[in-house]
């Protein structure tokens, strides 16, 4: 995949990264925290559930239910090793590309 | 997520939909919750998180297809997709399913007939514990000089065997009769398979009967047991119908025996190939004379005891057998065996062999049959492969027509390996289809080949049945042709880039991947056709041989004496002159052997001498025969005079030779008066005096090339053969002579009798079976040939229609356009050639044994398969070429 939006992909990056920070969350936490934590970024929560369900489909993160105090059942993803590989080298990919992109948008 | 839970989630989808709901319907209300926090009224919180989220529905199949087995699900898509796909283009799938139904069954019918005769293990529980007991023969004792594994023993034998390891293995003895015997069963005359099974065989086998007992201990004792006889469930079926009342019927040999059991179906016998109808028990039913020390008609088999080897019994086996064998030779020591000979004699080895299978020994039917099946195997594995190379080329063919459809899916996102799972699937219904019809045609084709095997007089006894082996063998190979000719196709689908392909798609003229595919066809059906012929030339050439003398009405009839241990000499004179006079005879003579009587052959002693020459080792063949041999077979007669009568009633030392011993030794002299000697084993020279000399005849075999003959006087008709050449050969004349055969020598009775061309026949039953076999394969081979040529070569005309109208409209000539058209297929036509026959060349040593006459390099056997596909080729290729040069141009630019 040689010409790949360069924001695509960045909500899986988001859910790793949050999730390696945070442990075991929740969808609708998950949302909460990048919302939170940025005022530009908002997640468009239709895909939010797909991009979770694709990224356990891939082993990245897994799923287990919890029940909440008031007696809820709550679905609580969390990070499994390969996620955490993931994270390190998508991390890397995006610093250095949004590097480059900054450098270029700088010296163009 | 596991394979499993994939699984469990497509069979339960509602329980992910439900998870999936639950999951969502928490993030609503944790959303509204939080907004009606920040003071929004709460249906107003509620609809907006509802907003948010979006579409529920939609949301719950985008993640359901994600979760559970949207694989499954896929599956089935491409599934349905994959039969409309069969359906739309049904003329390629009905010529793809046909040429694979036609390998792959012939393929599982071949199977089955291997795996009869030759893998599948004996249907008694653990067979691998079964071993049979063989010697190693010095190689003075064979025929070809090469030591060779024998399996008889004497009864004595057996006893001392049976007993030494008695602590790590049962034994049990047995036998059976090569050839069928005459009997009385239940009333009326019929030739049966007889075997023979001590007390102990069947338990120790593990046979169990399908009805009444099986031969007991007590059954079977020398002096004291019970006549009894148990018969097999085929001839139980086919004589008594099956029906209960056979117990306590009675068949009549020498002695008579009551029937008092069936054998379990699945059991037929130890010789594969070989059905036995009656079993007796072995020791009562034979003669006392035949259970002596020196008699060996026995074969000795065992059953291993747990956990011991066969390696272990091998040792105290053949010490004993050795103790007995010296102690044997020292009380009897034989008259013509002395020094090393007599050494080697007394220290055979002793084998002790798996038996898993059936008999250790090739059985004759084994021998005969081992390496046409091979051969047989082989040419089927070619043909799959044109068949699987032919449906690759159609499955190109249509691919590219789906360029198109490939190209769109994939720019619209399709995964590439979901594309190639597609493809795949096609392939595989095709398969699956294929399968079905191969297994049908395997059923009706394993059965047909077994009638071809054995000699009308003995049929041969293979259970080709579709059981669980074939069946599996049929599946798999179903799925290694899916995998050959699907992967190609499905790569070469997946791999196209959208862009090209989309535009590929309407101007491409290229056959591309194709190109290989065809080449590929093309080199396996040269080999099919190539190997094909090797044995059509071989067949061809062997009922082309002239025999040197002639077959034609002539029959034989086995005589033996009425008492089998009489030892009374009769020298036929009587019986000759009663048949030569009876009307409708034409001539009449006896042999000591039947004439194409197959691999047996009288050798005689190994050394000749001439007087004032050295001794000269040869080993000429020996025919004893009466007066009116050469007359009632119709042989040239180059020298000298018959017999004399008187010569045949006395010792004569008067010898007829053939024409091949005078050119042998001989070469240039007066033949007739030469006097020779030939020396046996026992030193002692004997005086031979030509009178006569013969033209040869193919005497043994049609394959043996004239060997020096010497033909003696016949002094015991009681033994012999009669041949008698009739006005016709019809049942009646057979049946009246036999008649008057046994009114006129009372001592002797007919065993068998059969046409003379019938026994010819009988020595090419694996030639004539590969020729017809090798004849419509390489039908086949050529069919699928020109099928995939058309296929290909007329897809990429109609494909460069356009291009050729153009050239057409620019005052191109039509012969330039077929020649544009033919040189599509020329490449892979030369290079399949080539490949094909150099591959058929290799493949062409295995076949050697079974050729004749012919030579894989000899210029027909190379030429003349390559003409065939050259003709199939041209065949298939010039109709499209001749269409696309007719095409009116403007019709053509219209094209599209």
């Amino acid at each position: 995949m040689p010409k790949q939006d360069a924001l695509q992909g960045s909500l899986p990056l988001l859910i790793l990264k949050i999730l390696d920070r945070r442990g075991p969350l929740h969808g609708y936490a998950i949302t909460t925290r990048i919302e939170s934590a940025s005022d530009l970024l908002r997640v468009e929560e239709g895909s939010l559930y797909p991009a979770l369900h694709r990224m356990e489909e891939a082993r990245l993160i897994r799923a287990r239910w919890r029940t909440t105090e008031n007696r809820r059942r709550v679905r609580v993803y969390e990070l499994t090793a390969a996620g955490r590989k993931q994270l390190q080298s998508d991390e890397r990919r995006w610093t250095s590309i949004t590097a480059a992109i900054a450098q270029v948008l700088k010296e163009a | 997520m596991s394979l499993l839970t994939r699984l469990a989630n497509a069979f339960r989808p509602s329980r992910t939909a439900a998870d999936l709901d639950e999951e969502l319907e928490f993030h609503l209300s944790q959303r509204s919750a939080d907004l009606a926090a920040q003071g929004l009224p709460r249906e107003e919180a509620e609809r907006a998180a509802r907003l948010q989220l979006g579409p529920q529905l939609r949301l719950r199949e985008t993640s359901h297809e994600i979760k559970s087995a949207a694989w499954l699900e896929s599956l089935g898509r491409d599934f349905r997709f994959g039969l409309r796909m069969l359906w739309k283009f049904r003329a390629q799938s009905f010529a793809a399913v046909a040429s694979l139904a036609l390998a792959i069954g012939a393929s599982t019918a071949a199977f089955s007939l291997i795996d009869a005769l030759m893998l599948r293990p004996l249907p008694v529980k653990n067979s691998g514990q079964l071993f049979d007991l063989a010697r190693v023969f010095p190689p003075f004792m064979s025929p070809n000089n090469k030591p060779r594994e024998f399996d008889m023993f004497s009864y004595p034998q057996f006893q001392l065997l049976r007993d030494t390891v008695r602590d790590s293995a049962n034994l049990f003895m047995t036998g059976y009769s090569a050839a069928v015997a005459p009997a009385t069963v239940d009333g009326s005359p019929e030739n049966i398979r007889t075997g023979y099974m001590d007390g102990y065989g069947f338990e120790i086998l593990g046979v169990k009967p399908a009805l009444g007992r099986l031969i007991q201990p007590d059954d079977d004792s020398p002096s004291k047991g019970h006549f009894v006889a148990v018969i097999s469930y085929p001839f139980w079926k086919r004589r008594f119908g099956g029906s209960p009342a056979v117990l306590g019927r009675k068949i009549t040999l020498k002695d008579t025996f009551e029937i008092i059991g069936v054998t379990a179906p699945s059991f037929t016998g130890l010789q594969p190939g070989y059905l036995t109808d009656v079993w007796f028990p072995a020791t009562l039913a034979a003669d006392p004379r035949l259970l002596a020390e020196d008699v060996e008609l026995y074969n000795i088999w065992g059953r291993l005891d747990p956990g011991v080897t066969r390696a272990q019994l091998r040792a105290p086996l053949q010490g004993a057998f050795t103790n007995a064998l010296h102690e044997r030779l020292r009380i009897s020591p034989p008259r013509n065996l002395t020094g090393d000979r007599l050494k080697q004699f007394a220290d055979q080895p002793l084998v002790v062999r798996d038996a898993s299978t059936g008999s250790a020994r090739d059985s004759l039917f084994r021998a005969q049959f081992r390496r046409p099946f091979e051969i047989l195997a082989l040419i089927c594995a070619l043909l799959l492969l044109v068949a699987c190379s032919n449906v690759a080329n159609l499955m190109l063919a249509r691919a590219s027509a789906r360029d198109a459809e490939m190209a769109l899916r994939t720019s619209l996102g399709a995964a590439r390996s979901r594309l190639i799972q597609q493809m795949l699937i096609e392939s595989a219904q095709l398969a699956v289809i294929a399968t079905v019809f191969a297994v049908i045609f395997a059923v009706f084709a394993a059965p047909a080949i077994v009638a071809r095997l054995g000699p009308s007089e003995f049929p041969a006894f293979l259970d080709v049945a579709p059981d669980a082996r074939s069946l599996a063998f049929a599946a798999a190979l179903s799925v290694l042709s899916t995998l050959l000719f699907g992967l190609v196709p499905a790569f070469r689908a997946s791999s196209r880039q959208p862009e090209t392909a989309l535009k590929a798609a309407q101007h491409s003229a290229r056959i591309g991947a194709i190109r290989w595919t065809l080449a590929a066809q093309i080199g396996f059906s040269v080999a099919v056709v190539f190997l094909s012929g090797l044995l059509l030339l071989s067949f061809k050439n062997l009922i082309a041989v002239d025999l040197g003398f002639s077959p034609r009405n002539v029959v034989l009839f086995d005589l033996a004496p009425r008492d089998p241990f009489s030892q009374a000499h009769d020298d036929g004179t009587k019986l000759l002159e009663r048949i030569r006079n009876l009307s409708g005879v034409q001539s009449a003579s006896l042999t000591a052997q039947r004439p194409m009587g197959g691999d047996m052959v009288w050798i005689m002693t190994p050394v000749i001498n001439f007087a004032g020459r050295a001794n000269e080792i040869i080993r000429p063949r020996m025919i004893p025969i009466s007066t009116g041999f050469f007359d009632a077979m119709k042989i040239r007669w180059i020298a000298g005079r018959d017999f004399l009568p008187e010569e045949i009633a006395r010792d004569s030392d008067s010898v007829i030779v053939n024409q091949t011993f005078v050119e042998t030794f001989l070469a240039g002299r007066n033949s007739l008066g030469q006097v020779f000697h030939t020396i046996g084993d026992d030193g002692k020279p004997v005086r031979r005096e030509i009178v006569g000399v013969a033209g040869s005849i193919h005497y043994n075999n049609l394959r043996e090339p004239d060997e020096p003959t010497i033909y003696t006087p016949l002094h015991d008709a009681a033994r012999a053969v009669l041949s008698v050449r009739a006005a016709s050969n019809s049942r009646v004349m057979i049946a009246w002579l036999r008649q008057q055969i046994e009114s006129a020598a009372p001592t002797l009775s007919v065993r068998n009798n059969i046409l003379l061309s019938s026994q010819i026949d009988n020595t090419l039953l694996s030639e004539r079976l590969l020729a017809i076999l090798a004849g419509f394969f390489s039908a086949v081979a050529l069919l699928l040939a020109g099928v995939g040529l058309y296929g290909v070569i007329n897809y990429a005309a109609i494909r460069r229609t356009r291009e050729i109208g153009i050239r057409i409209a620019l005052g191109a000539r039509r012969s330039s356009v077929v020649r544009l058209v033919l040189a599509d297929s020329s490449l892979p036509v030369a290079f399949g050639i080539a490949l094909g026959t150099a591959g058929g060349l290799a493949l062409a040593r295995y076949l050697v044994s079974q050729l004749f006459g012919v030579q894989p390099t000899d210029f027909w056997s190379l030429a003349a398969p390559i003409a065939c596909i050259l003709a199939a080729a041209l065949a298939a290729v010039l109709p499209p070429a001749l269409r696309a040069a007719a095409a009116d141009p403007l019709v053509a630019l219209r094209h599209e």
